[in-house]
C-alpha cells in the first residue's frame, strides 16, 4: 500500500493533535495536552479506487521554546497548516511557517485549516483575513475537531491532491515555488 | 556481528545482566551493521514485541518501518557512526517522539546513536517520564501564553467597549446639547422680555436647571474623555499668576454672597510664566475652590500657590486650597476622589452636585503629572493639595492693541453673515440673538445652498453647522477654501457650529478650513464675541450712521454698564487691598475699551493695572475716580444722527438713578414687541392687558411718558376687548422704539 507522510504544522494550541485524533479515532478531548517532539499516527484513506496510508506527523506547535525543524519535514508529501480562528496571532504565524516549510521541502500540496469553527462568534480571524489567504493562492478549509465538522474533508482533499502528483519527490526538485493544492 | 556470535560464558552472563537491566529501564539496543542494517542485540521487552511482532535477540529489524519518526533522526545519526576518529565514545540523542497505538495509547521514545570501540549502536529508550516532565514544562508555558493572549484580548475588548462608550457619549452629547441649546437660548431670550414676577421665577428655574444639566453633561463628557485617554493636554505659554488670580476672582462673587473671604497668595519664587494647559489647570482650581466654597458657611477659602518643596525641577507647582468648612470624616476620606461619590449620600441631598468634580480633578491632575490629596478635620475644615508639572514658559510680548477689524466689528458696522444650519430652531435662535444688532443675516438650510450663496454673495462671515444634509459643513468649508485658493479671493471667516465638544471634532474643523469652532449650546455672548473677533472688516459701505445707531448704542451701553460695575468692584477691592483682582479688572478693561469704541477706557484700564501691579492704592484710587467721572460724562447719543420719520427725533431725558437701566428697558421692549403682536393676532386680550399695564408703569418709571401713554391705551383697549385700535398703537410703539434717543442729564 502507498504510504504518504503528511505533516501537521501550526502554532501551539491550534488543535493539530485534536484534528488527528478526530480524524483517526473520531474522538475529542476538551483537555489540552501539549505535544512534545513529534507524534506519529496513521490512517488509511481511499482516493478513488486507491488506498493510501497517511502517516501523520503531528509536529509540536511553534512557541517560544520550539521551532519546526527541517529534519522533521523531510520526505513529507503534503502538509496541513492549522490556524486557530480565535487567535489572530496563529494566523500571522501561519504565513511564516508556510514560507519556512516551502524552503525546507519545496512545493508540495498543502492546505490551510481554520480550526475551532464551532466557536465562530469568538473569532479574531475575520472574513477579510480569510479572503487574504485565498488571494495568496492558499486553499482554505474550516474545521472543528470538537464537532468533527470539516475534518474528514481536510485529510481527504490533501490525500487527493497528493495522489494527483505521481512522483512527488522527482517533481519537487524542479519546482522553485511552493504551491497549494 | 562475528564478535558476538560465540560469547564466552562470562560474556553471556554479562549480557543477561544487561538484558535484565535494559528491560527494566525500557531500553532496546540494536547494532548498526556496516551494511546499514539494525540487529537487535538486547532481549525485546513486551512493549517492543507489541510494536514489532516476531522478533528476538539477533533479529534484523526494519526500524524505519516500525518507528517512522526515526526518519528524522537516522541521517543525523550517520554522522556519528561514520566518524573515523577513535576518540572517546560520541553520542547523539534524538528528540522525543510518540507513537500512537491502534488502541489510542501513546508510547514516548527517545533514540541514541552511539559509537563505541569502533562499533555502532542504536538505542531506543522508552521515555515516558521524561516526556511527561517536558510536557508539563511546555504545557505550563503554553497555559501562561494563552492566558496572556486572553488578557490581551480582554484588554482589547475593554478598549473597544470604552471607545464605544466614548462614541455613545459623543453622540448623546450632540443629541442632548442641540435641544438644550434651543431651550437655554429661548430661556435667555424669554428672560429679556417683560415677565410677571411669577413668570420670572419660572424662567429663572428652568434656566438654572438647564445650566445644571449642561454642567452635568460637560462633566460626564470630561470624565469619559479622560478615561478613554482621548483627553489631550495643550502645551502653551500661560501666566500662572493670572490663572490663579482669575480663578479666585470667579469664586469671589459667590463667596461674597455667602459672606466668606476668598483669597489667594503666591509664594515668593513661584515661576510666573509656564507652559502647559492653563484651561485644564483653571478647571481643577475652579472645581476645588467651588467645592470648598460649597461646604464652607463661615470663615474663608484660601488658595496658595508655591513651588513644590524639594521638587527636581522648577516647573512643579503645588496648589493648596484650604477652607474652614464642614470637613470630611476620616472614614470618608478615601472615597472623596471617586466618581459619583460624595463623602456621604446625605450630602448630595443637602448640597447638590454630581460628585464628578473631584474625580475629574484627580484625573486631570494625574494627566498633568501631579498628585492630588486631601487632609481634613471633621467640623473644622479641609485642605486639598495638588501638584502639577509644567514647562517653564516665556513672558508674553506686550499685548497688542485691538485691531481695526475688531473695532469695526464691535462697533457694529453692517456685517453680512450667512447662517447655515439645517435646524430651523437653531436658525431662529441665532437670528434672535443677532436681530438687535446691525447684522444683515442670510440663511441656508443645507450645505449645497450654503455653498451656492457663499459663492454668489458677499459675506463678512459665515456660521456653518457641521452636520447638515446634502453636504456637511466640513465639505462646505473645504470647497470655500479651495475656491478661494484658486481665485485669489479674500479669505472668508468661517465659524463651525457643532454639538460635539471632542478635540478630534475641533481638529477636523480646523483641518477643513474653519477659523473657529463654537460648541452648542451657544450662548449669546459667546456668539457675539466670536463674530466680533473673526468677522471680516466690511468694505466701506453703509458707513453713514443710520437707524442701527440704537443697536450700536445698546452694545456700547451694555459695556458701559459692566464698566460701571467694574469700577465699583475696584473701589471695593482697594479697601481689601486685593491688588490681583484690581490688576485683572484693569487689564480686561485695557484690552476691551478701544474695541467697544472707548479708547479712554483702555487708557484708564492700563493705568489701573499698572498701579495695582505696583500695589499703589493711592494711584489706583485716582485712576478709578477718573474712570467714574468719565463714565458719568458719557452720553450715548454722541455722534449719532438717526433719521427721524416724525421730522424730529424723540429725545428723552433720564433721571440719573435710572440712566444705566433705560437702554436695557428699551432693548427688552424691542425684544418683546413680537410677543405683543402675537397676542393681538390671537386676540389674547388678557395678555395684551398685562403688556399694556406693565408698559404704562415702566414707561413712567424709566422716564418715557410716550410709552406710558401707549401702555395706557393698550390696556384700555384690551379691557374693552377692542382689536380696532391695536394696530395703530403697535405701529406707534414700533416707530417710537426705532427712533428714540436717550439723553442723559
Amino acid at each position: 500500500m502507498i504510504q504518504k507522510k503528511v505533516c501537521m504544522i501550526g502554532s501551539f494550541g491550534v488543535g493539530k493533535t485534536s484534528l488527528v485524533a478526530r480524524f483517526v479515532r473520531s474522538i475529542f478531548s476538551e483537555k489540552y495536552h501539549t505535544t512534545v517532539g513529534v507524534k506519529i499516527d496513521k490512517k488509511v484513506v481511499e482516493v478513488g479506487e486507491k488506498q493510501v496510508t497517511l502517516v501523520l506527523w503531528d509536529i509540536a506547535g511553534e512557541d517560544a521554546l520550539t521551532t519546526v525543524r527541517a529534519s522533521q519535514l523531510r520526505g513529507a508529501s503534503g502538509y496541513i497548516l492549522v490556524v486557530d480562528g480565535q487567535r489572530r496571532a496563529t494566523y500571522e504565524t501561519a504565513f511564516d511557517l508556510q514560507r519556512r516549510v516551502g524552503e525546507a521541502i519545496g512545493s508540495v500540496p498543502f492546505l490551510c485549516v481554520l480550526n475551532k469553527s464551532d466557536l465562530r462568534e469568538r473569532w479574531e480571524v475575520t472574513e477579510d483575513d480569510v479572503e487574504a489567504l485565498r488571494q495568496s493562492g492558499w486553499p482554505v478549509l474550516f474545521s472543528s475537531a470538537k464537532t468533527g465538522e470539516g475534518v474528514e474533508d481536510v485529510f481527504q482533499e490533501l490525500a487527493t491532491a497528493i495522489l494527483k502528483i505521481p512522483n512527488v519527490k522527482d517533481d519537487r526538485a524542479n519546482e522553485a515555488t511552493p504551491r497549494g493544492i | 556481528m562475528s564478535k558476538t556470535t560465540e560469547p564466552t560464558k562470562q560474556l553471556r552472563e554479562a549480557f543477561e545482566d544487561v538484558a535484565k537491566l535494559t528491560a527494566a529501564v525500557g531500553l532496546v539496543i540494536f547494532e548498526r551493521t556496516p551494511q546499514g542494517k539494525f540487529t537487535l542485540v538486547s532481549p525485546p521487552p513486551d512493549w517492543f514485541r507489541n510494536l514489532v511482532p516476531n522478533v528476538q535477540t539477533g533479529s534484523v529489524v526494519s526500524v524505519l518501518e516500525a518507528f517512522p519518526a526515526l526518519d528524522a533522526f537516522l541521517p543525523e545519526a550517520e554522522t556519528v557512526w561514520n566518524c573515523k576518529t577513535r576518540e572517546a565514545a560520541s553520542e547523539l540523542v534524538s528528540d522525543l517522539w510518540s507513537e500512537v497505538q491502534t488502541s489510542g495509547e501513546e508510547l514516548h521514545f527517545r533514540a541514541h546513536a552511539l559509537k563505541a570501540d569502533g562499533r555502532n549502536w542504536l538505542l531506543l529508550e522508552l521515555a515516558t517520564s521524561l516526556y511527561r516532565e517536558r510536557q508539563l514544562v511546555l504545557q505550563y508555558a503554553h497555559d501562561v501564553a494563552l492566558q496572556n493572549d486572553t488578557i490581551v484580548r480582554l484588554n482589547l475588548e475593554v478598549e473597544r467597549a470604552t471607545q464605544a462608550k466614548s462614541d455613545f457619549l459623543a453622540t448623546m452629547s450632540h443629541e442632548i446639547r442641540t435641544p438644550l441649546n434651543v431651550i437655554l437660548g429661548m430661556a435667555e431670550l424669554m428672560a429679556e422680555t417683560q415677565l410677571t414676577e411669577e413668570q420670572q421665577k419660572y424662567v429663572g428655574t428652568f434656566q438654572r436647571a438647564g445650566s445644571n444639566l449642561l454642567t452635568l453633561i460637560n462633566d460626564i463628557l470630561d470624565l469619559s474623555k479622560v478615561e478613554s485617554g482621548s483627553l489631550k493636554l495643550e502645551s502653551e505659554n500661560f501666566d500662572l499668576f493670572e490663572v490663579a488670580g482669575s480663578a479666585i476672582e470667579l469664586v469671589q462673587v459667590k463667596a461674597r454672597e455667602k459672606g466668606i473671604a476668598a483669597t489667594h497668595e503666591i509664594a515668593p519664587g513661584t515661576p510666573r510664566y509656564l507652559r502647559g494647559d492653563s484651561l485644564r489647570l483653571r478647571q481643577v482650581l475652579l472645581n476645588l475652590l467651588g467645592n470648598s466654597l460649597k461646604f464652607t458657611h463661615q470663615g474663608s477659602v484660601r488658595l496658595r500657590v508655591e513651588p513644590e518643596p524639594d521638587a527636581p525641577d522648577a516647573g512643579i507647582v503645588r496648589f493648596t486650597i484650604q477652607d474652614t468648612g464642614i470637613g470630611i470624616a476620616k472614614d470618608q476620606l478615601p472615597n472623596v476622589f471617586q466618581s459619583f461619590t460624595q463623602a456621604d449620600s446625605s450630602i448630595t441631598r443637602k448640597y447638590g452636585g454630581t460628585g464628578l468634580g473631584l474625580a475629574i480633578s484627580k484625573k486631570l491632575v494625574e494627566a498633568m503629572g501631579g498628585l492630588i490629596w486631601v487632609e481634613s478635620t471633621f467640623g473644622e475644615g479641609s485642605t486639598f493639595f495638588f501638584t502639577a508639572r509644567f514647562g517653564l514658559g516665556q513672558a508674553p510680548a506686550v499685548a497688542l492693541p485691538a485691531t481695526n477689524e475688531t473695532q469695526a466689528s464691535a462697533l457694529g458696522a453692517r456685517l453680512r453673515i450667512l447662517v447655515a444650519d439645517d435646524s430651523e430652531d437653531n436658525r431662529f435662535l441665532i437670528s434672535s440673538y443677532l436681530k438687535l444688532l446691525p447684522y444683515q443675516l442670510d440663511f441656508a438650510e443645507n450645505g449645497v445652498i450654503a455653498l451656492e450663496k457663499l459663492r454668489s454673495g458677499t459675506y463678512d462671515l459665515a456660521l456653518v453647522d457641521v452636520h447638515m444634509p446634502e453636504m456637511d459643513g466640513y465639505e462646505v468649508a473645504r470647497s470655500v477654501r479651495d475656491h478661494e485658493s484658486r481665485g485669489n479671493n479674500k479669505t472668508l471667516p468661517l465659524i463651525a457650529l457643532t454639538a460635539d465638544a471632542y478635540p478630534s471634532v475641533i481638529e477636523k474643523s480646523v483641518a477643513a478650513g474653519f477659523n473657529a469652532h463654537l460648541t452648542k449650546p451657544i450662548r449669546k455672548q459667546t456668539l457675539l464675541e466670536a463674530i466680533a473677533r473673526h468677522a471680516r472688516v466690511p468694505e466701506l459701505r453703509d458707513v453713514t450712521i443710520t437707524d442701527e445707531s440704537y443697536s450700536r448704542a445698546s452694545l456700547a451701553s451694555g459695556y458701559l454698564k459692566s464698566s460701571r460695575k467694574k469700577a465699583a468692584e475696584i473701589v471695593a477691592a482697594i479697601g481689601s487691598e486685593n491688588f490681583d483682582a484690581i490688576r485683572t479688572t484693569g487689564h480686561n478693561m485695557k484690552g476691551t475699551g478701544t474695541a467697544y469704541g472707548f479708547p479712554r477706557l483702555t487708557e484708564l484700564g492700563g493705568r489701573i493695572e499698572q498701579s495695582a501691579m505696583e500695589k499703589d492704592a493711592g494711584a489706583v484710587r485716582t485712576a478709578v475716580y477718573d474712570l467714574i467721572a468719565y463714565l458719568d460724562q458719557i452720553t450715548l447719543e454722541e455722534d449719532l444722527q438717526p433719521k427721524a420719520p416724525f421730522g424730529s427725533i424723540p429725545r428723552v431725558s433720564i433721571k440719573n438713578s435710572l440712566r444705566s437701566l433705560a437702554p436695557m428697558f428699551i432693548e427688552r421692549l424691542r425684544t418683546s414687541s413680537p410677543v405683543l403682536q402675537d397676542a393681538i393676532k390671537h386676540s389674547d386680550f388678557p395678555a395684551i392687558r398685562v403688556f399694556g399695564h406693565n408698559l404704562k408703569g415702566n414707561g413712567a418709571n424709566f422716564g418715557f411718558p410716550v410709552l406710558s401713554e401707549l401702555g395706557d391705551r393698550l390696556e384700555s383697549a384690551a379691557l374693552r376687548n377692542e382689536l380696532g385700535p391695536m394696530e395703530a398703537i403697535v405701529g406707534e410703539l414700533r416707530q417710537y422704539l426705532d427712533f428714540v434717543v436717550i439723553e442723559y442729564e
